[in-house]
């Protein structure tokens, strides 16, 4: 269980204007998974590069348990990247490859072999040990990666978009496979993922990247919930963000004067709440009336949009209560105060 | 694949045919030169046959083995340093960007645009200065002007197709630099590189003014005899060297051939996917 700390850590590739890469800092606990979150190009898989010693930083430092490994070379650092394309070694077999860290470790081959059949029972390619890459589907190529990872016993995993090449049906089995084979081991692992709803579901904390910079770093439900600014509440497909000023507990904004939980201090500042929140009806507090402009039925929740004069906002409702509701009608909506959120402008 | 199986194996038998015909018919008068005691025009074929040519050949006292031997070594030592110089230079054509790229990719080819004769002249020069003359490492060396720029433009192709992600995964796994060239590097570019290694064998086995120049003389391989003979005007020993100068390259075809034909079990895996 090793603690990987990132100090400060500064990467600008040459001849680019902005840093891939600008003075981040994370400190991920032993044993647990991170997601590693963001946008395209946000320099997810440069971190992942720094930390597996495939590249240098600028500045910064990056430490397991303490101890900084930048002195240390890639091949003896001890963190194993599993990359996005599988990138089997098309002359040798399933076997071969998952044995490829122990062979160049030197171990004997009668533990190498042992070790490798484990391996691959762990990742459910049992038998599959004389067939070739090319003879593998895509979902077995991922699975016989993270078995070559896992076979060296890394002190850090470093997944990059393992999901990424995988069809639907398969993405989710082989999510639960990394988690299920990264809790077994516990090996301290970073799943680079640009895909919120992967990262919610196979995270214990999420480490939120857009254009180089840490924007928030937490458990998956407070982006949902407690998002840090009005760029995170986007990604994570926030719609309602409404500005207006904070007076005493009471957020004054377009939709008139909103009871905020306790905590927020006073000044402008932008609100926000989940759809899936938002109550039919109404209540002591924060009742709002607008007009319905949209209804979209999604199965287990329908999506109203709500308009209250020049502002939008969106509401999630069990579909056999948003039934009741047509477009054209004037609704009375709550807002639970313990809801409401409320960003920095 | 359209049309019959039939019809595509008969074409393929076909051209494999004609290929070989292609390659060995230039080849038969040759031998029938080295057995001929006198041929003349407008004789089909001579009218005496005789071993003579060959019993000079194959014996010590012409020298004829012994310059095969240096033959074969200095294509050997050539093809070495073409493999260890153009391996790396290829790597860097192949793989990175540069400044000035365009123009190094120029002067790598310059070799083989400027005529032979003229780099000699130069080049004697310098050597002379270095005391390379006359001596087998600098006939060894001058073979790579017209082998070296083969090997790099063959190895740049090569490693322009590679995906250097797999070295950057198996250091990760562990592998020292040296590991990571040995298992995985290497069995990637092999194709390339025999291939590469064989141009620039055959290349140096059948230079003759390069040898000249710098050998002068003393470093005696088979184009040399095979000039001296044929502008003699004994075309039956010509004919007969001119058969043993084939050995070297078929000698490096027979040994090579598992590695082009792409059943060498490091390849496999390697075809289309």
């Amino acid at each position: 269980m090793t603690r990987l700390t990132l100090s400060a850590l500064g990467l600008t590739y040459p001849g680019a204007a902005r840093p891939a890469l600008d003075r981040l800092t994370l400190d991920l606990p032993g044993g647990g998974l991170t997601a590693l979150l963001g946008p395209s190009g946000c320099g997810k898989t440069t971190v992942l590069k720094l930390v597996a010693g495939l590249l240098s930083p600028d500045t910064g430092d990056i430490a397991f348990d303490g101890r900084s490994v930048l002195s240390d070379r890639a091949e003896t650092r001890g963190a194993v990247m599993v990359f996005q394309n599988a990138l089997l070694f098309p002359h040798m077999t399933l076997a071969e490859n998952v044995g490829f860290g122990l062979r160049m470790r030197g171990l004997p081959a009668a533990e190498t072999a042992a070790r490798v059949d484990a391996m691959l029972d762990l990742v459910r390619l049992p038998g599959l040990g004389r067939r070739r890459p090319s003879e593998l589907s895509g979902g077995q190529q991922g699975r016989a990666a993270l078995a070559r990872a896992l076979v060296v016993e890394p002190k850090v995993l470093l997944l990059d978009e393992p999901l990424a090449n995988l069809d639907a049906h398969l993405r989710g089995e082989m999510r639960d496979l990394i988690r299920m084979v990264q809790k077994d081991l516990g090996i301290t692992t970073v799943f680079v993922t640009h895909d919120q709803e992967e990262a919610v579901a196979i995270a214990d904390r999420i480490a939120l990247l857009i254009g180089g910079q840490l924007r928030q770093y937490d458990r998956p439900e407070a982006f949902y919930r407690r998002p840090a600014d009005a760029g995170v509440a986007a990604f994570f497909g926030g719609r309602n963000i409404l500005p207006g000023i904070v007076t005493d507990g009471v957020f004054d904004g377009p939709l008139g004067r909103l009871t905020l939980p306790a905590g927020f201090p006073s000044g402008p500042g932008l609100l926000t709440f989940r759809p899936e929140t938002v109550r039919l009806g109404p209540a002591p507090l924060n009742t709002v009336e607008a007009v319905v402009t949209g209804r979209l039925y999604l199965g287990t929740l329908t999506r109203l949009t709500l308009a209250l004069g020049e502002t939008r906002i969106e509401a999630a409702l069990a579909p056999d209560l948003a039934e009741a509701v047509a477009p054209g009608d004037t609704v009375t909506l709550n807002l639970p105060p313990a809801s409401l959120w409320v960003m920095p402008t | 694949m359209t049309g019959s199986p039939r019809l595509s194996r008969a074409l393929v038998a076909l051209s494999g045919a004609l290929l070989v015909l292609w390659l060995v018919l230039p080849l038969l008068p040759l031998v029938v030169w080295s057995l001929a005691r006198g041929w003349r025009f407008p004789d089909l074929l001579p009218a005496d046959w005789t071993l003579a040519a060959w019993a000079h050949v194959l014996l010590p006292g012409s020298g004829v083995i012994e310059s095969l031997g240096v033959t074969l070594l200095v294509a050997a030592l050539a093809t070495l340093l073409a493999v260890l110089a153009g391996v790396p230079a290829g790597r860097a054509l192949g793989l990175y960007r540069f400044r000035g790229k365009a123009v190094v990719e120029t002067m790598i080819l310059a070799p083989l645009i400027v005529p032979g004769i003229a780099v000699a002249l130069g080049l004697h020069a310098v050597f002379l200065r270095l005391g390379l003359t006359n001596t087998l490492a600098g006939v060894v060396l001058v073979h790579l002007v017209p082998t070296l720029p083969y090997m790099t433009l063959v190895m740049a192709a090569v490693f322009a197709n590679h995906d250097p992600g797999h070295e950057a995964q198996a250091r990760c796994l562990g592998a020292t630099p040296f590991q990571v060239f040995r298992h995985v590097t290497l069995p990637a570019i092999l194709p390339g590189l025999v291939t590469g290694a064989l141009f620039a064998f055959l290349v140096s086995s059948s230079q003759y003014v390069l040898t000249l120049m710098i050998g002068g003389g003393r470093v005696v391989t088979l184009p040399l005899i095979l000039y001296a003979y044929a502008g003699a005007g004994r075309d039956d020993i010509a004919s007969a060297i001119g058969l043993v100068s084939v050995l070297p390259g078929l000698l490096v075809l027979l040994l090579t051939a598992r590695f082009l034909s792409g059943r060498h079990p490091d390849l496999r895996g390697l075809g289309p996917t």
